[in-house]
């Protein structure tokens, strides 16, 4: 990125690790999540929530906040748009961008989720080297997003 | 010298000396003379000095005295001196050093004034010069002048004159002069409107007022009429007619009593006619106490008028009312004639033209008058006028034959002939199947009889007509009785009047159970909405509105009925409100269905919302297990690289090729069931633009060109249907061209209710047998990876959305043309 007083620098410098909250509960999935990041050399951690309750859990926390969530829409007893809505309803919690990570492009499903207020709304490739190659977009992202702790 | 000559010189000297002796006495005496002469002349002189100065002054009393004003002016018109007449005439007080008789000459008149004083300088002297002036009392004055000029030495210094004032002389004469006038001009004249034009004129100059308006007085209607106006034409539009309460002209022609108004502003009564005047003077022409006209002048200036021209104006009021009084009567017998004459002309048209034959006969029973509808009536071929004279019993004989009963006929006419009373409408029936009205009417003049009025008329249509009323009402009465809709009539107080057959069938009560009772208390389920909607019903009925409704009802078993009413307010001949009629339709079993169909639809959306969200998650459950799948194949290529042998992985590219078929086929099936929903047809879309955007992410091989041969129109439709439908259309287009040179064509045309596009290709072409075929769901044509069959039926579903059609032609191995149309 040039500047006018010429000075250069490289984006590297910027970037940092991030703590993301997966609530998936398709165990493949999160191997998939898992093998991508390795295979990418990322070393963000990722803190795995299996359902939404989970997830809640582990959010009252407060100490353990993750900077993102990628939320799975599909899931047993709390579904990812309750989930969302319990969310963002939370005076502290809102501020945390969340990610929508889904194989559903239900026209409907995505202008709740914009309702509410979602970050992000990436879909499930069905390949498995565009799903990395999404993956990789996203943490590229967010790791030179600037973000409110809470 | 001779002595001789001497003493004659000598004696003549003598004689010479003696006679100068004798002169120079004579001198002597003359001169003497000549003296006491001069002397007495002297004396003389100063006695007539004296006796002149003694004249002069007896003179100037002379003057001073004289009944006729004098004056004495110096060439300017200074007053050098005046008697006591003059100054009476000319309003001066005793003293006059300043004033100047000139200036005092009325202005209209001061170049006539000048004039005539060079004439008089000329001549010496002026005689009966008249002239105007206006006197220090501010009165109008006319002076006839007898005057001298007074010369000194020749030379004219001063002028005197006898100066009278015959102001009222001139008056007279000139009131003489109009009266005469006056009389003259409408003496003789007969006409009204010429009478008043001539008054109004001579009296408008004679008052010097440029207004006069002459009004007739209408006494049976109150009402004063203008007729003649000064210097205006009148006629039906601009003449002013005021009534008796109205202006000073209306109290006038009420009270006729003439009146000066010396401020209109002050009177109350004063109305504006054309402009607004300060004096008026109206006077009423009478004869006797009636007023027949009234004179009305005005004058913008207040207070102009004198009783001098009160006294004036009744005077040739009183001269001129005989003459008005019959030329109003003139004019009225002139206006009775003419109407006379036209109410004659009416009543002979009205005879001509009579729907009935009419026959007139004198005392003697001969036809004097028979108009054309009698001929006509009784086929009389010969012009009316022609039956003049006949004997009407002799024409009776003729015409019998014509009567279905002849002999009836006859005897009638001379029973009414002995009886000679009136006889109205008595039918008589002819041998042609005609009806016919006669009629008869005595004719009596001071209880003598003149003559027999005779009348016919052909009443055959008014007969027929009478009788198909009739049948038509019996007709109704059928209908009514017979029909399968129940009537009911009711009174005001919706009280039941009648019912048909079909009404007690409907409502399961007998005539007698309905009768009398309230209709709206007796069948109607008391319910809230049933409450409501009658008072509504009745209040349009009230306005005389008909209104139809549906009602909930009982019947007399207590079943719920479901009726459909018709009501309508029924009027009296009167054309009064007198209840009103109900017809009614039992629609229990219609009604149920569509409560029945509105509870299916209801359900039908409600399982197609769930049929929906079923598709949804039953594809995303289907797809999570595949992109499971796909990573697992990956992972184990991918940790197995090296030791799996050409054969597993040909297999395992199997496995994932297998799978992207089945997310497309997953991916279509959810799109075919989206179709259908939330559909928004008043998008607005700019087609030019939606095909550019479906291109540029359209897969196009090198080979192929895409043409788009019109400008597209900008429609209205749902964009996200539409672009879908160009995708899959184009997208299949370039799928199945199987050229090196491939093209696809884009097509627009239009018509008034549809747009029209049309996509074609040089592909393979579909046999025709699969024209229909294609657009059902799952039918590939062709199996292929890149097919699932879903694509066609999704278009044609999103052009039916769209309320239009599409079809193809195609020839194998040429090329295919999509047609399809969208509504506008």
């Amino acid at each position: 990125m040039i500047f006018n007083n010429g000075i250069s620098y490289t984006e590297e410098t910027m970037t940092k690790n991030l703590k993301v909250l997966l609530i998936e509960d398709d165990m493949i999935e999160v191997m998939k999540m898992n093998r991508t990041l390795k295979s990418l050399d990322l070393s963000h951690e990722i803190i795995e929530a299996s359902n939404g309750e989970e997830a809640l859990r582990i959010l009252e926390e407060k100490e353990h906040l993750p900077d993102i969530i990628l939320l799975d829409l599909n899931m047993p007893k709390i579904s990812g748009i309750e989930f969302l809505k319990i969310l963002k309803a939370d005076e502290h919690l809102k501020y945390i961008p969340t990610i929508i990570l889904t194989t559903s492009s239900n026209h409907k499903d995505l202008r709740t989720c914009y309702e509410i207020g979602i970050s992000g709304y990436v879909l499930k490739p069905l390949k498995y080297e565009d799903y990395v190659s999404r993956m990789a977009k996203v943490f590229d992202y967010w790791s030179i997003t600037e973000l409110i702790k809470a | 010298m001779d002595q001789n000559k001497i003493d004659i010189l000598q004696r003549a000297l003598n004689r010479e000396k003696q006679a100068r002796k004798a002169a120079e006495a004579i001198l002597e005496e003359k001169s003497r003379s000549l003296y006491e002469t001069n002397k007495k002349l002297e004396n003389l002189y100063s006695d007539l000095e004296s006796e002149y100065t003694k004249t002069d002054s007896q003179l100037q009393g002379v003057f001073e005295n004289i009944v006729d004003p004098y004056i004495i002016v110096n060439l300017v018109g200074d007053i050098l001196r005046m008697n006591n007449a003059a100054m009476r005439l000319l309003g001066i007080p005793e003293k006059y050093p300043d004033e100047n008789l000139a200036k005092m000459v009325h202005p209209e008149d001061v170049a006539y004034m000048v004039a005539s004083f060079e004439t008089f300088l000329k001549e010496g002297f002026i005689k009966d010069f008249e002239i105007r002036l206006i006197t220090k009392y501010n009165e109008i004055k006319i002076v006839h002048v007898n005057g001298s000029v007074i010369l000194d030495k020749g030379k004219p210094v001063a002028a005197q004159a006898i100066v009278r004032d015959i102001t009222e002389l001139k008056e007279k004469e000139l009131v003489v002069e109009l009266i005469n006038s006056i009389g003259q001009s409408v003496l003789g004249k007969l006409d009204i409107y010429d009478i008043a034009f001539e008054i109004t004129q001579k009296i408008a100059d004679y008052l010097g007022t440029n207004d006069c308006v002459f009004y007739l007085c209408h006494e049976e209607t109150e009402k004063v009429e203008q007729i003649a106006a000064y210097g205006k034409i009148l006629n039906n539009h601009n003449k002013l007619i005021f009534s008796y309460n109205q202006g000073i002209t209306g109290r006038v022609a009420k009270t006729g009593i003439g009146e000066l108004i010396a401020d209109t502003s002050l009177d109350k009564d004063y109305i504006v006619d054309d402009a607004t005047r300060l004096s008026e003077i109206t006077i009423p022409i009478k004869i006797g106490n009636k007023v027949i006209g009234v004179i009305d002048a005005e004058h913008k200036e207040r207070d102009y008028f004198s009783y001098k021209h009160l006294d004036m104006l009744n005077s040739i009021a009183s001269l001129v009312a005989m003459q008005v009084k019959s030329a109003i009567d003139l004019k009225e017998r002139t206006r009775v004639e003419s109407e006379l004459r036209a109410s004659e002309e009416r009543l002979h048209t009205l005879m001509l033209n009579l729907d009935k034959g009419v026959l007139m006969s004198d005392e003697f029973g001969k036809v004097v008058f028979v108009n054309p509808r009698f001929c006509e009536l009784f086929d009389i071929d010969v012009p009316p006028e022609t039956l003049q004279g006949l004997d009407c019993l002799k024409a009776a004989e003729n015409a019998k034959d014509q009567f279905e009963n002849p002999e009836s006929f006859i005897n009638g006419i001379k029973t009414t002939l002995k009886n000679r009373e009136l006889v109205i409408n008595e039918e008589m029936v002819m041998k042609n199947g005609k009806t016919f009205e006669g009629g008869y009417i005595p004719i009596y003049k001071n209880g003598i009889n003149k003559g027999d009025l005779w009348t016919y008329r052909d009443i055959t249509i008014i007969k027929k007509y009478h009788e198909s009323i009739e049948t038509q009402k019996e007709k109704y009465v059928r209908i009514i009785a017979n029909m399968n809709l129940g009537l009911l009539e009711f009174d005001n107080g919706n009280k039941i009047v009648m019912a048909n057959q079909s009404f007690l069938n409907m409502s399961g009560y007998s005539e007698a159970e309905l009768l009398g009772k309230n209709a709206i208390e007796l069948l109607p389920i008391p319910s809230k909405g049933n409450k409501e909607l009658l008072k509504k019903v009745i209040i349009q009925r009230d306005q005389g509105h008909a209104s139809t409704f549906e009602l909930e009802v009982k019947n007399k078993k207590g079943e719920k009925r479901f009726w459909l009413v018709s009501g309508a307010p029924n009027y009296n001949i009167n054309g009064e409100s007198d209840g009103g009629i109900g017809i009614h339709l039992d629609i229990t079993e219609i009604k149920n269905l569509q409560i029945q169909k509105e509870q299916l639809l209801t359900q039908l959306e409600k399982s197609n919302d769930e049929l929906q969200e079923y598709a949804h998650i039953v594809s995303h459950d289907l797809k999570s297990p595949l992109r499971s799948i796909y990573a697992l194949i990956e992972w184990l290529k991918a940790d197995n690289v090296g030791k799996l042998d050409e054969q597993s992985l040909i297999h395992f590219n199997l496995i994932e090729s297998t799978l992207e078929k089945m997310e497309a086929l997953i991916t279509d099936i959810l799109h075919y069931s989206e179709v259908g929903t939330e559909i928004d047809l008043k998008q607005e879309i700019d087609l030019n633009n939606l095909v550019d955007e479906v291109l540029s992410v359209l897969f196009k091989p090198e080979h192929i060109t895409i043409y788009i041969l019109n400008s597209l129109p900008t429609i209205f439709a749902d964009k996200i249907k539409i672009h879908q439908l160009f995708q899959n259309l184009l997208s299949n287009a370039v799928k199945f061209i199987d050229k090196p040179n491939g093209f696809v064509k884009i097509d627009f045309e239009e018509n008034k209710t549809h747009y029209q596009f049309s996509i074609k290709d040089n592909g393979c072409g579909i046999d025709e047998k699969y024209h229909q075929k294609i657009f059902e769901i799952f039918h590939a044509l062709q199996e292929r990876e890149d097919s699932t069959g879903i694509g066609l039926s999704i278009v044609k579903k999103i052009v039916e959305l769209h309320k239009g059609e599409i079809w193809l032609e195609s020839t194998p191995g040429e090329g295919t043309t999509f047609f399809f149309t969208i509504k506008k």
